[in-house]
């Protein structure tokens, strides 16, 4: 059945199937992930659990795209969707390539990007837009992907590779 | 639970906002986004309050929806106008401690907050009254120039919408999930906020397997219906530019290139 990976419609399907796995996550699990307060910091962190499939990129070639454009549909639910839509998608595009070039070394350090150019990306448009101090946002930023990717991205990386979830990039 | 997020924020009016070309809508939206922070005036501040309005009126759309719309950004533009009064230099106003309120600050604290009022207010209005698909189909317009350079934009409109399409179909997947595996025990809703998160792993997993499974599907339905790509594709609604829209389009982007020029030469 996986023979035909080079065809273009199941890489289509797979790319539009992730990007819709992203986007429910952002918009449906919006009831289930929370904005916390830090005491000292000025700014809530809110977690974005569908920044948890960046650690799809280490499964499927389909992955980098269908995050980047999950993204980029997710924000047509924001209601500051322009910028977010060129900010965020771009943040995304970055993290997903950098974790790509990185896939082969340990998983944490893996994973870092995904963090960093949220964080850089967000922190961008913040100040950009809402005149937010770049260090704070920064920080939030951070600490909610940093939550997200290692509490959340990890346990859903070991708990795929246990299941035998199918890996693009290993010969079976 | 889950069931009750609507899908996008389209509302369906007969109106001549709703029947502009989608691509009309796109670039409007971006042209207003960059020129509303190169307006520096509270005459230009009026025409963008008139202009914003007057669409809202052609819309048709209730003004209590929009309004709606701005409550989950509220507290971020409180910040803004907070920080903003607090942290600029100035002559000061009044003094207390460390606070300090400035005139500069409290000029530029009304002034962020208005631009972003404005800009998400106007913003909202392209997802409002333009449904996902047709905004799909306006992006593959504006991308269709760009295949001279390989940008694939036929496959990013289909993938788009395909991906639109399913979000439904694994909301309710992702409830039945859900349900299925607080039958099994599985406690979502209390502990730190690690638990919770961690939490999510039963969900997700099962979630993965049988949307790949969907897709492997869907793959085998479009190769056995002949699906290659967009030569020799045919559409059902074809966009078309009217007279409406060069207009809009003209004004739009001369106002724009007016204020760059103002912005650079001044």
């Amino acid at each position: 059945m996986d023979l035909n990976f080079k065809s273009n419609s199941k890489y289509l399907a797979e790319v539009a199937i992730i990007a819709s796995i992203y986007v429910i996550l952002t918009i449906s699990l919006g009831a289930l992930s929370f904005g916390i307060n830090v005491p000292f910091l000025p700014i809530p962190i809110q977690l974005r659990i569908s920044e948890a499939l960046l650690v799809l990129v280490l499964f499927r070639k389909s992955a980098p795209a269908g995050l980047v454009l999950g993204c980029f549909i997710a924000n047509f639910w924001s209601p500051f969707m322009m910028p977010d839509m060129i900010f965020g998608t771009l943040g995304s595009a970055l993290a997903v390539y950098g974790i790509y070039r990185l896939k082969n070394i340990n998983i944490f350090i893996t994973l870092t990007p995904g963090v960093f150019f949220n964080a850089l990306l967000v922190a961008l448009e913040l100040k950009i837009f809402f005149k937010i101090p770049f260090f704070w946002s920064g920080v939030a930023v951070a600490i909610g992907q940093t939550l997200v990717i290692y509490v959340l991205g990890i346990p859903l990386y070991y708990a795929l590779k246990r299941i035998g979830f199918k890996n693009d990039y290993e010969n079976v | 639970m889950i069931k009750d997020i609507t899908i996008g924020q389209y509302i369906y009016k007969d109106s001549v906002v709703h029947k502009l070309d989608p691509r009309t809508k796109i670039l409007a939206s971006m042209f207003f986004m960059f020129g509303i922070f190169l307006i520096n005036n509270i005459t230009e501040y009026i025409f963008v309050f008139l202009l914003t309005a007057i669409t809202i009126y052609l819309s048709q759309i209730p003004v209590m929806k929009i309004i709606k719309g701005l409550k989950p950004i509220f507290p971020l533009m409180m910040l803004t106008v907070i920080m903003n009064m607090f942290f600029t230099q100035g002559a000061a106003i009044f003094h207390w401690a460390f606070i300090n309120i400035t005139r500069e600050g409290i000029y530029l604290a009304g002034f962020m907050g208005i631009r972003i009022f404005f800009l998400i207010i106007f913003t909202s209005l392209l997802t409002l009254t333009t449904s996902p698909i047709t905004l799909t189909n306006g992006i593959e317009g504006l991308l269709t120039p760009l295949k001279r350079f390989k940008v694939p934009s036929h496959e990013i409109a289909m993938m788009m919408s395909i991906a639109l399409r399913f979000i439904p179909t694994l909301i309710d997947e992702t409830d039945k999930i859900m349900k299925a595996q607080k039958a099994r025990g599985a406690d979502f809703e209390s502990g730190n906020i690690i638990k919770r998160t961690k939490s999510l792993v039963p969900i997700l997993i099962p979630l993965f397997i049988s949307a790949f499974t969907r897709a492997d599907e869907l793959a085998m339905a479009m190769e056995a219906r002949g699906y290659r790509g967009d030569e020799g594709r045919t559409r059902f609604k074809e966009l078309k530019y009217r007279n409406i829209d060069r207009i809009i389009l003209t004004i739009f982007a001369f106002v724009l290139v007016f204020l760059i020029i103002r912005k650079i030469a001044f």
